[in-house]
């Protein structure tokens, strides 16, 4: 199982590449907040790569923090910004994501050390609990950045994907938002197991999750809007 | 309202000159896609109440 994360980081950073390209060719907010989201993903994935390797406290809190914390609410927000054009709300959301996200990334890092058991051949997600103590106000903001970032990101593709079925237009971003919502709803889903208490699929999820919403992005992007049949 | 919004939606996802691409499904995708977004909405539901229950405890970890 250790190679996924190998496989993830890969995925992912070309991923990276190819939506900061598209931002460099044509701007959009949106773009730049996906590129933040993918590279907070990479960042997860490769942290799980060096822990397979050789344990570092600060190497776990980096995975908590952006594997777990701060993924899918970047990404969530570039959706927002692609779906909420009125006003100043998706700028107003995005300056509050990033003070929460600041906290975040304190409330991690002083987060008290428990114990230095740890086991390389195990996933992170399996024991990243009894390493280091989470505050009840950690644990708080990871449920709540969860929770929007899934909501926005798996709802704004959806929606997305709807308007296209409704319009029978464009039939690639159709297609492409589907795969895209299925992507990111693999490694919500695998989270979700863990909090469940129902077998560790993080990493598996997290791969599948990445080459679907990779796949749905050059779906979207292709520019090939021929019929479906 | 509704109308209006998917409207502006559209305009700023879409460009003009690839508004028109339309597309005629198949028997099966005609069946397919609404069963596709179907399960990606319960999913995601399902997503979002196991997170929720974490959020009062009642999951075995949080």
């Amino acid at each position: 199982m250790t190679y996924i994360p190998y496989l993830s980081t890969i995925i992912t950073f070309a991923f990276v590449v190819a939506v900061f390209n598209r931002y460099r060719q044509r701007g959009g907010a949106h773009l730049l907040l996906w590129t933040i989201g993918l590279f907070f993903y990479g960042l997860g994935t490769l942290s799980e790569v060096v822990l397979s390797l050789t344990f570092n406290v600060f190497m776990l809190k980096i995975w908590y923090l952006t594997g777990a914390m701060l993924t899918a609410a970047w990404l969530g927000m570039g959706s927002v910004h692609l779906l909420v054009r009125k006003g100043n709300t998706a700028m107003i959301l995005t300056w509050a994501l990033a003070a929460v996200s600041v906290l975040a990334a304190i409330l991690v890092i002083i987060a008290p050390e428990t114990s230095s058991s740890y086991n390389v051949a195990l996933p992170a997600s399996e024991q990243y609990r009894e390493i280091f103590t989470r505050s009840g106000l950690l644990i708080l903001l990871t449920i709540l950045l969860n929770i929007y970032g899934t909501l926005t990101l798996v709802g704004g593709a959806i929606y997305s994907a709807f308007l296209f079925w409704r319009k029978k237009i464009l039939a690639n971003r159709l297609f492409g938002n589907i795969l895209i919502a299925a992507g990111a709803l693999s490694p919500a889903m695998g989270g979700s197991f863990l909090k469940a208490g129902l077998t560790d699929l993080l990493y598996l999820s997290e791969f599948i999750g990445a080459i679907l919403m990779f796949i749905g992005f050059l779906m979207s992007t292709s520019g090939n809007s021929e019929a479906t049949q | 309202m509704e109308l209006r919004r998917e409207k502006v939606y559209l305009e700023n996802w879409v460009p003009e000159n690839r508004r028109s691409k339309r597309f005629s499904p198949s028997a099966i995708t005609e069946k397919l896609i609404p069963v596709l977004l179907a399960i990606l909405v319960l999913a995601l539901l399902v997503v979002l109440i196991i997170v929720g229950l974490s959020l009062l405890g009642v999951t075995p970890s949080a």
